[in-house]
């Protein structure tokens, strides 16, 4: 189910207001109806999820300009005014309890939004990110073309210009293109023509003089690693290759050839395709990076780059967050540089720059 | 030297791998489904035979086996599993040992039992805490019929001894029927003892009532006894049993959905209670629940989670917050 149902609540229940002074300013106005003129009132503000200091001091300050010289210390005897921020899945609440002093409550609620909290991304000595676009449909590989953004998804292939952000052209996938579960796709642009590789369907097309695209029920080898040519199978989210088998990635470094099996752990194999090592702690989405070394996908947010020594691999880079489930890894035409697609609650792609200088 | 170390701790971790397709499922529970026209009795059987799901339906014997199996032509794509076979009916100590010897991926664990498996290095799944334990009732007994009565049970018990102890801090004290975690307003429910406003309440003392429990529901028992032990101080005499027609009945509401509003209404048709009707905004909501508990008729206790005891093979398990899995996306790691 994942985030289906809060994305529901999301849909009824976020009825947001901007910013908590505004929420603040919202219940201020909706409570005073049911405040008696002149009578005392205590008031105390409080947060259960570690809001800050600054945020109860919104929030103090809007109720003391609100509510005046009614306040005072509190006392038994006296309505009291508690004003809580709270949090759910969904937003942030600040709720007002009027308690009057026969122990009867109202209860007054409004969300608000507060600056994001996400740490930043902290790239590390080599690795940096750029987001290239965001989208709702599932999105496989994105090209930076003279033309714009050429970007590949399990329904079309379009053309998107950046500044604005607007699509230029279109090109539906044939309706009964298969789908995969995990579905993946390749976009491979040379001069001013494209084809996408996807499993079962290959589709060529041009970019200039004039948008045309065509596609055929097939899967076509392409490069999927200098002179790896594989293509992907129908209904399956790994390639077939001829002498490797069925495998998820497979990069060349140093004249070696790194595969992940679709069916068996990683492995490490000379030149002659021998087997050299098994790499256990080595994920299946990886491409070769500088020289020697693999950027790969060590959890399902996070990217790092691993050197292979003594046919073992270590750490060469600090790992990089990414916003969002890593569900595409492919290198791109500019060495060293990678294009990753993260699932979030929307698609984004992301230009991956390691820089290799020691 | 830090850098350096925590690299080396996250590549002794790696492990990020695409699905892998084929294999068979083994989950085991302890629900009897009886039937799969009818609505299923638990919330995650219904993504496996729901007739354009991913999977399809192979074989089913009531109350013991159901068998599904991928459907190739599901619209998202076919599921990573080959099949799923579910095992109906099976007690937990049954699940454990089938668990144990490998026999089963998912089973179903008991709170008191994640301790041991979390020693053992096994994944254990739990679902946030959504399962409503609550004391309801019996509205056409004589016995029950004061409100300040119902009230000062409710101030006598003492919710965190309970959940320190028997729940093992897992899930949390609460007197709302909506979790705390999942509306944000929860506290305005109070949940402390109040002992001497209990005894305010009560004059002259009340006569016994019967508590009982679902014999079936291992957690209970500890829980209803120790109940009675807290009211007592009350001067609340409860005995505790599994007798049918009882004053008040100790339950566990398992399935609710996520979703708030929705769930709201699962807790109140399942205590026969009325929330009326409300807007959509969480003020709302909690001015609906609030009317549902009026009169104390049901006393919400704690909300848990549903605990699962995962095999190590198991992947892809979405760590959705309810009892809705995407069974779909599960695959299992090869044996290579």
């Amino acid at each position: 189910m994942g985030l289906l149902p809060f994305l529901l609540i999301a849909a009824t229940l976020s009825l947001h207001a901007a910013t908590l002074e505004d929420a603040a300013r919202d219940l201020t106005r909706r409570m005073a109806p049911s405040l008696s003129p002149r009578e005392p009132l205590t008031l105390s503000v409080q947060t259960l999820v570690g809001h800050s200091i600054a945020d109860i001091q919104i929030v103090r300050r809007v109720f003391t300009q609100a509510l005046g010289n009614r306040l005072r210390l509190p006392a038994d005897q006296r309505s009291s005014i508690s004003v809580t921020l709270s949090q759910n899945p969904q937003s942030h609440l600040l709720i007002v309890e009027l308690r009057g002093t026969d122990d009867s409550s109202s209860v007054w609620m409004a969300t608000f939004e507060t600056a994001s909290n996400e740490g930043t991304a902290n790239p590390a000595v080599q690795l940096e990110r750029r987001l290239l676009r965001q989208q709702d449909a599932r999105l496989l590989d994105l090209v930076q073309t003279p033309k714009g953004l050429l970007t590949l998804d399990g329904r079309e292939i379009a053309l998107h210009s950046q500044n604005p952000v607007r699509r230029l052209e279109t090109f539906a996938l044939p309706e009964n293109t298969p789908q995969s579960r995990d579905l993946r796709g390749r976009l491979v642009v040379e001069n001013s023509t494209f084809t996408a590789f996807l499993p079962g369907l290959t589709c060529r097309g041009m970019l200039d003089p004039q948008w045309r695209v065509s596609c055929d029920t097939v899967s076509t080898p392409f490069l999927i690693a200098p002179e790896v040519m594989a293509g992907f199978v129908l209904q399956r989210n790994f390639f077939q290759h001829d002498r490797f088998g069925y495998v998820f990635s497979v990069a060349v470094i140093d004249g070696q050839y790194v595969i992940a099996p679709a069916a068996a752990k990683p492995k490490l194999l000379d030149s002659d395709f021998q087997p050299l090592a098994i790499l256990p702690t080595l994920g299946s989405d990886f491409a070769a990076a500088c020289g020697n070394a693999l950027l790969t996908v060590t959890n399902s947010t996070t990217l790092q780059v691993l050197q292979l020594h003594e046919r073992q691999l270590r750490p060469a880079s600090d790992p990089i967050d990414l916003p969002g489930v890593i569900t595409a890894l492919w290198p791109s035409t500019e060495p060293d540089t990678f294009l990753a697609i993260t699932k979030d609650t929307t698609y984004a792609a992301h230009l991956v720059t390691a820089r290799c200088s020691r | 030297m830090r850098l350096i170390l925590s690299l080396l701790v996250a590549a002794a971790n790696l492990a990020s791998a695409r699905p892998r397709y084929g294999g068979t499922l083994v989950i085991e529970t302890r629900a009897a489904v009886t039937a799969l026209t009818s609505p299923p009795e638990i919330l995650w059987l219904e993504t496996l035979v729901a007739e354009s799901g991913p999977f399809r339906v192979a074989e089913f014997t009531p109350s013991r086996r159901l068998l599904v199996i991928a459907n190739d032509g599901h619209a998202a794509g076919r599921p990573f599993l080959d099949q799923i076979e579910v095992r109906l009916n099976r007690s937990l100590r049954d699940q454990l040992t089938s668990f144990e010897t490998g026999q089963a991926d998912v089973i179903e664990l008991p709170l008191t039992e994640i301790r041991r498996q979390q020693q053992r290095n096994r994944p254990i799944w739990t679902s946030s805490a959504l399962d409503l334990i609550a004391l309801s009732f019996a509205r056409s007994h004589t016995t029950t019929q004061s409100e300040t009565l119902r009230r000062a049970i409710a101030l006598s018990i003492d919710r965190q001894p309970i959940l320190n102890v028997l729940l093992q801090k897992h899930g949390e004290a609460s007197a709302s029927l909506l979790p705390h975690w999942l509306t944000g307003y929860g506290f305005l429910f109070p949940a402390q003892r109040d002992l001497a406003r209990a005894r305010t309440l009560l004059s002259p003392k009340p006569a016994p009532l019967t508590l009982s429990f679902d014999p079936n529901d291992l957690l209970l028992r500890p829980i209803a006894d120790r109940i009675a032990l807290n009211t007592r101080d009350a001067d609340i005499f409860l005995r505790v049993s599994t007798a049918a027609d009882a004053d008040i009945n100790l339950i566990r509401i398992t399935g609710a959905p996520g979703e708030p509003g929705a769930a709201l209404n699962y807790f109140c048709n399942a205590l026969s209670l009325f929330a009326g009707p409300r807007k959509e905004s969480f003020e709302s909501l909690h001015s609906a629940e609030r009317k549902a508990l009026e009169g104390a008729w049901v006393i919400p206790l704690f909300h848990i989670p549903a605990v699962y005891g995962l095999s190590n093979r198991v992947r892809g398990w979405a760590p959705s917050n309810t009892h809705a899995w995407q069974l779909a996306d599960v695959w299992l790691e090869s044996a290579q």
